[in-house]
């Protein structure tokens, strides 16, 4: 298993060496300037917008303190309004415990495919990788989460997990590995946003639970089935 | 200021990569930018870069050097100190 613990992924080297060589990547340094200057600039219009900007960000990491510091309590919070709501939640100590329920709950549906959401948090913990170690494929549907698997890469930021790939890599990656995993990259990818890979088979899927409201029916909570609903209710959901 | 001719720097707002111990622990990183810094300064076409920081001025000082980029870092306390009897530059 790749995935790990403390946050950082086993088996990447140190941040000053794997920066050494980096730095020396023209391209992804391109690609890296690039797209950080747009958000940027995105950002800065979007904190123009608004007046209150910094009050509004204070009061955002002031609820997220508050949460962190008191997570026993809405852990436990999330579980009964889940369970109302017709979920099932399941507590995993670490990485390994939290992969195997997983693993399992999708072995109890006899599929051996199953359909993910964006989760940084199953990212940490190498979650396809110990489905795969179970003769589980996991497909990703977002996008940037799907370049990232199809690159046989590591996502590179949390929010952005392909940020350091450009265009033509993309457009590269989906035609060189897309007809392995469903069908061939269509003429022109990259034009526009290319069609996920959901094909006949993907009867299984998880999704991840931030941010969450502890005190209301959780909304996105729900998996998604890709074709059946053979999965519902019972929710993987994050917090892994 | 008399006979100084103000010119914006592009990306102002990013760091110039010493950060103290940050250019030890991550020296390639703090390498890369403070060659960007120099660079956007170099694309300005002004004879000096000026800061308020020494530790900023020290880092890209000693990487105009070896870039070989014919610009001298300038703190503002110097440009506020010359006269025209003893100009900057």
């Amino acid at each position: 298993m790749s995935g790990t613990s403390g946050g950082t992924y086993l088996g990447m080297p140190a941040f000053p060496e794997a920066a050494h060589d980096a730095v020396r990547d023209t391209t992804l340094r391109g690609n890296l300037r690039h797209a950080t200057h747009t958000i940027r600039a995105k950002r800065a219009h979007a904190v123009a917008e608004v007046s209150d900007w910094a009050e509004l960000r204070e009061a955002g990491k002031r609820i997220k303190d508050h949460t962190l510091r008191h997570l026993d309590r809405y852990l436990v919070q999330v579980e009964e309004t889940v369970t109302a709501a017709g979920g099932t939640v399941h507590w995993a100590a670490d990485a390994e415990e939290a992969n195997r329920i997983v693993a399992g709950l999708v072995r109890e549906t006899g599929e051996s495919e199953v359909v993910k959401v964006k989760s940084m948090a199953t990212q940490e913990i190498g979650l396809n990788e110990a489905l795969e170690a179970e003769g589980i494929r996991a497909y990703e549907t977002d996008l940037a989460e799907l370049i990232v698997q199809l690159g046989k890469d590591r996502p590179s930021h949390i929010l952005v997990p392909a940020i350091h790939r450009n265009r033509g890599e993309i457009r590269e990656i989906f035609a060189r590995e897309m007809s392995e995993w469903g069908r061939p990259a269509p003429e022109g990818l990259t034009d526009s946003p290319p069609n996920s890979p959901r094909r006949p088979g993907c009867t299984c899927g998880r999704s991840s639970c931030a941010p969450r409201s502890a005190s209301r029916a959780p909304t996105s909570w729900s998996p998604r089935p890709a074709r059946s609903s053979s999965w519902s209710p019972r929710a993987t959901g994050g917090c892994a | 200021m008399k006979g100084l001719e103000l010119v914006e720097l592009p990306g102002a707002e990013e760091c110039c990569g010493f950060g103290g111990t940050f250019a030890v622990k991550n020296a390639d990183v703090s390498t890369a930018m403070g060659v960007d810094k120099v660079r956007n300064a170099e694309a300005t076409g002004a004879d000096a870069l000026c800061a308020a920081d020494n530790s900023c001025l020290m880092h890209l000082g000693g990487t105009m050097s070896r870039l070989k980029v014919d610009m001298r870092p300038v703190h503002l306390a110097e440009i506020l100190a010359s006269t025209e009897e003893e100009p900057l530059v």
